[in-house]
């Protein structure tokens, strides 16, 4: 007759020595013997039910000494899971305990606290790149406009994954403290409750990691299809557009400047001129514009052509504490780049929640703050950057959508 | 760590170093350290693997051959003296206590 087998999650942490023995050894007792052992996985065979003990060993790997040691008084080796070694006898007089000394016991689950000391080194390396001195300058600004749910997902795991890490720790040093003082491990412990939670939690984790995994590369894949810099749209925009501002400023011929295309056969669009839209979570409405023109017969002071740029970006908060984090954020930031000032200074301005301005020749920086709308502008140009304001100022705040 | 620093044994080394008097195998010690112990001790495989591990590297006893399959091990030079060393306080110990509960007797 065939072997009836039966596979389960194995639910319990390499460092829950005793809650394995004393599963293990009620599985034994309803019939089902573990026939072998897997990363995950606990393969049951059924037999008669009987009164089995199981021992968990802590060992590197599987040495041949060890397991025809134990073999030799009575021990069958049954598999290893990680650094656990898996070994089984009857309940009879004549087979000694595997460890009848406790203290001689206590060096061998150092292994464990080394494990889990490793698998706490990642978060701690993760704590120092993300907010230690290397650090990018700007994280605060970054995560609020670009955590999402798959982050705040992510960052549950990995959250789980060091508290359990963590306990581990704690329960392994509990467990050598109480072998070095001569107390064995316990086979009875009680173990179902943790036993019906793990096998409710790891399946739903598992799937968690696996949904996880998938939509980041879907979200890489559908990064790399998506333009880069999508042509700006014929709509009214909740921005100044800047041909506004030449007109005001009188000009009667402009035209869009097209030398961002030079870099056309690595990136889709015009990177001088185009319009994205995007929304997290906490910034579900999140807008970027930049438009260059050029003004024929009007030299700058610097170059033949007069080439005004604007970029413009527009943030929604959910709600206008958040709006203003990130204003101070924005207005404060650190790293600079050729369309970035920074050291935003406060300034009045009637009308605003804040406004912070940055002007460097024909470099000009604002940050407007009103209710849970942020509008970041970078201008260089000649005309003047009080006109912009003003024009700006009127499209606060701006409903349609 | 030098035999004279060397703090007091725990029961099991103190065994399985009297057993390896005479080189043994590991799996044939389980039964040596009962014989010796008058069947007193019955020492688990557990407990004899690691302290013929930590012993190895505290360089008291070394594997004398090596055939792949089994090994046996002996006392070194080292191991003969923590094991005279701990034979010395041991005596000292009984009869320190032999002599105090005579007196009170």
């Amino acid at each position: 007759m065939k072997d009836r087998v039966r596979r389960l999650l194995w639910p319990f942490q390499d460092w829950e020595l005793e809650q394995q023995q004393a599963w293990l050894a009620d599985m034994a007792k309803q019939g089902w013997h573990l026939r072998s052992t897997g990363p995950g996985l606990a393969s049951f065979r059924k037999g008669e039910q009987a009164n089995v003990r199981y021992r968990c060993e802590i060992a590197p790997d599987a040495n041949q000494e060890q397991i025809e040691l134990f073999q030799a008084a009575g021990w069958e080796y049954v598999g290893r899971r990680n650094c656990v070694l898996v070994f089984r006898a009857p309940v009879d007089e004549q087979i000694p305990e595997i460890h009848t000394d406790s203290r001689e016991q206590a060096p061998t689950l150092r292994l464990l606290v080394r494990n889990l000391l490793v698998s706490l080194l990642p978060f701690l390396v993760l704590t120092v790149i993300v907010l230690g001195p290397g650090s990018s300058p700007d994280f605060v600004e970054q995560q609020l406009l670009e955590a999402n749910w798959l982050d705040l997902l992510s960052l549950s795991f990995l959250l789980y994954v060091f508290v359990i890490s963590l306990r581990g720790l704690f329960h392994t040093a509990g467990l050598i403290r109480k072998l070095k003082r001569g107390r064995s491990l316990e086979n009875n412990v009680p173990y179902r409750t943790v036993l019906r939670r793990r096998q409710l939690v790891v399946p739903v984790m598992l799937l968690m990691a696996v949904a996880l995994i998938a939509s980041h590369i879907g979200a890489r894949i559908s990064d790399a299809q998506s333009t880069n810099f999508p042509p700006i749209p014929e709509r009214e925009l909740p921005m100044v557009r800047l041909s506004q501002l030449l007109d005001q400023a009188g000009y009667t011929e402009y035209h869009r400047s097209r030398t961002g295309t030079f870099l056309a056969e690595r990136v889709k669009g015009d990177v001088f001129n185009y319009y994205r839209e995007r929304g997290n979570l906490l910034f579900p409405v999140q807008q970027k514009m930049s438009e260059k023109f050029d003004v024929p017969g009007v030299a700058a002071p610097d170059q033949p052509t007069y080439s005004p740029i604007l970029i413009t970006r527009r943030f929604e908060a959910r709600n206008p504490d958040l709006a203003r984090l990130l204003a101070e954020q924005v207005a404060s930031r650190e790293k600079a780049d050729i369309f970035r000032m920074t050291n935003l200074q406060p300034a009045e301005l009637p009308g605003v929640d804040g406004f912070w301005r940055q002007d460097e020749g024909e470099a000009h920086a604002f940050v407007l703050l009103k209710g849970n709308v942020v509008v970041d502008v970078y201008y260089n140009g000649i005309d003047p950057i009080e006109q912009l304001i003003e024009l700006q100022l009127a499209k606060l705040p701006f409903k349609q959508r | 760590m030098g035999s004279a620093d060397r703090g007091p044994m725990t029961e099991a080394m103190y065994y399985v170093l009297l057993a390896l008097l005479e080189p043994q195998h590991g799996y044939a010690l389980l039964s040596a350290v009962s014989d010796i112990s008058g069947g007193r001790l019955a020492m688990g495989p557990g407990t004899l693997y690691g302290v013929l591990t930590r012993m190895q590297k505290e360089k008291l006893i070394v594997l004398e051959e090596d055939d792949g399959r089994r090994k046996a091990y002996r006392l070194t030079d080292a191991g003969r003296v923590a094991l005279q060393l701990e034979l010395e306080r041991l005596q000292a110990m009984v009869s320190d206590g032999a002599r105090l509960l005579r007196e009170e007797c």
